[in-house]
């Protein structure tokens, strides 16, 4: 594919989207005004409208906040580490999965607001000199939180403006039609192409991507000390931090699996993200998936060992044959078994089973936190204490709202904005062609 | 008197400026739609001064996070819960870590800005014919003459590097 083709395939649906394009975002409207009809009813009738309550007074909301955070890591794994590297075959999904990053920070953000009960105080979690006194505890997980998501999201954002310029760029000069051409020219900030913009732009993605790389590690890692420095068996545990990294950067590569086969095949980008592309991804993620193993492991493992019988019978008795055991099974059937298709080449190259690999592992993961956070609350030390957790429509309604909004997002990003860095695309290109001279 | 070569293809330009720098012509910038050259690819120098503003903000940042979490907490209103320490310094890494991430992250980004000088939607140089291209497919490379008389002669000799164009302008571009 040359030069012309590529701009052409990039920029095409900022001119006219595929007609499911429209389709998809009826649909996904839909379910936004789902997500806004339960979050409302929520913020009418208080968070008593979910299914938590003492003892597990965490439940969807919690499970799917983490779950949104870890899909969100892979979109800066990919461009940070992979950036770091020197692995040019990450410029063809890294805008996208950036893209992903944000509105997912975005939309799991939404869920512990929400879990204020009253979303309207939020800011009484950031330090200001306020007429009561008082001040945030900052000996408490929930404003480490508060840092971090917010710094990853501010970071994610310059980093995927910064990449972004030179196409907005392009796009300021390829496009027809004024207004849209003033539009792209404000956010494209006068770029204009010097070498000099381009080095420093490289040098400045660099580092951030050093800065990024850090904040993948960090982010998760404090959002499972919201866990950890509980003194809850199942949670009260020193594997976390780097389990819950794994786990995020697991779920995120499917997540990015699951979004570029869709769309390289809806808007032809088959010769941008080639087949190649897909089969780095599906071997990563069967890397990623065995190190998630191996945390799986050795969590059983510290529990085996230990001289705690409620330690020991959360993750022996609880958890496999509990209430929610059937759940625990699927999880490990989905999580564990499902990445070792990718040791074959044949399943890493079929792009149906990668997406269905893709979306299993998504499901697996999300049920993993479910059993982490629902299972271990719903059976504590005093059997007296005991209680199951049923959730309500109103859990379900902002869990599969939130999918809508990530779609709705992702479906407006992919309509105005271009999908693929077209510079280091075409830079990689052209090293290629320079070197392949006689 | 600048000098504006306009290529069409990326091997022609970087031919052109290899063979231009060869002959000690040190005053070239180039504007194309991916980096011309190894060195605007892949950044090998020229970091420093973006690096340095990052680090100080990143210091200020990791400072200030500190000083706001030890002032609130121990000093301020200070809170005994179960005991614990006042000044809790373990407790304080996390925010301090992350604060300090996003001071020197922004540092970096508003560093680009100032130093790019952007935004600046206007340039003098996208008032040159058909410069818009270089964004999508046009290879150009400007040369800083320093004086008008070197004009005729340098036309003469870049003529066989394949250049579509030679556009010469007086303005300060």
């Amino acid at each position: 594919m040359n030069d012309r083709a590529m701009i052409q395939t990039i920029l095409a649906p900022l001119d006219e989207p595929p007609r499911l394009w429209i389709v998809l975002v009826a649909v996904c409207a839909l379910g936004t005004l789902l997500w806004i009809t339960s979050v409302g009813y929520t913020l009418w009738m208080g968070i008593g409208a979910w299914g938590n309550n003492i003892p597990v007074a965490w439940a969807f909301d919690i499970v799917n906040f983490v779950w949104w955070i870890g899909i969100g890591h892979a979109g800066t794994f990919i461009s940070a580490f992979l950036l770091l590297l020197n692995q040019p075959w990450r410029d063809a999904v890294a805008r996208m999965a950036e893209a992903m990053t944000l509105f997912a920070l975005a939309i799991a953000a939404s869920f512990p607001l929400v879990h204020l009960g009253r979303p309207w105080f939020f800011y009484w979690l950031t330090p200001y000199p306020s007429t009561m006194g008082v001040w945030p505890n900052f000996k408490s997980a929930l404003p480490w939180d508060v840092a971090a998501i917010t710094t990853y999201f501010l970071v994610s954002l310059m980093f995927f403006y910064l990449g972004l310029v030179p196409d907005l760029a392009t796009a300021r000069d390829r496009l027809t039609g004024t207004t849209r051409r003033r539009i792209y020219g404000v956010f494209a900030l006068g770029w204009n192409g010097g070498g000099r913009q381009w080095r420093r732009r490289r040098a400045a993605l660099k580092m951030m991507a050093a800065i990024a790389a850090a904040l993948v590690v960090s982010v998760h890692s404090i959002v499972s000390l919201d866990f950890s420095i509980a003194q809850l068996p199942g949670w009260h545990s020193t594997i976390f931090p780097p389990y819950f990294v794994v786990g995020a950067i697991y779920s995120g590569l499917a997540m990015v699996l699951a979004l570029a086969v869709p769309v390289r095949a809806a808007y032809r980008l088959e010769a941008v993200i080639t087949l190649l592309h897909l089969e780095r991804l599906a071997k990563l993620l069967l890397t990623i998936g065995l190190l998630l193993v191996y945390c799986d492991a050795i969590e059983l493992y510290t529990a085996a060992s230990s001289h705690d019988p409620v330690e020991r019978a959360m993750h022996m008795v609880h958890w496999p044959f509990g209430p929610f055991g059937w759940l625990y099974w699927t999880m490990l059937a989905l999580t564990v078994l499902t990445p070792q298709l990718f040791w074959f080449r044949r399943f890493r190259c079929n792009v149906s089973i990668l997406f269905g690999a893709a979306v299993a592992i998504l499901m697996g993961m999300w049920l993993e936190r479910f059993v982490i956070v629902v299972a271990s609350l719903s059976r504590g030390g005093v059997p007296s204490k005991w209680h199951d957790y049923v959730p309500t429509w109103v859990d379900w309604g902002i869990l599969f709202g939130s999918l809508s909004i990530f779609g709705l997002f992702f479906l407006l990003f992919l309509r105005f904005v271009p999908a693929a860095a077209m510079g280091e695309l075409r830079r990689s290109r052209f090293e290629m062609l320079v070197e392949t001279k006689p | 008197m600048k000098l504006f070569l306009e290529f069409g293809t990326a091997e022609d330009a970087t031919e052109a400026l290899e063979s231009l720098r060869a002959r000690e012509y040190r005053r070239l910038e180039t504007y194309s739609p991916f980096p011309l050259t190894d060195d605007d690819a892949h950044a090998p120098r020229g970091w420093f001064m973006l690096a340095l503003p990052a680090f100080a903000a990143g210091a200020v940042g990791a400072a200030l996070s500190y000083g706001i979490q030890w002032y609130a907490t121990a000093r301020s209103y200070p809170l005994n819960i179960g005991g614990r320490p006042a000044h809790a310094a373990a407790a304080f890494v996390p925010a301090t870590f992350e604060t300090m991430c996003l001071f020197a992250a922004s540092a970096l980004f508003i560093g680009f800005l100032i130093a790019e000088r952007l935004p600046r939607l206007w340039q003098p140089i996208f008032e040159i014919d058909g410069f818009e291209r270089a964004s999508i497919d046009r290879f150009w490379i400007v040369m800083d003459l320093q004086s008008p008389e070197l004009a005729d002669f340098m036309v003469e000799q870049i003529r066989p590097m394949h250049p579509i164009r030679i556009v010469a302008s007086e303005d300060a571009v």
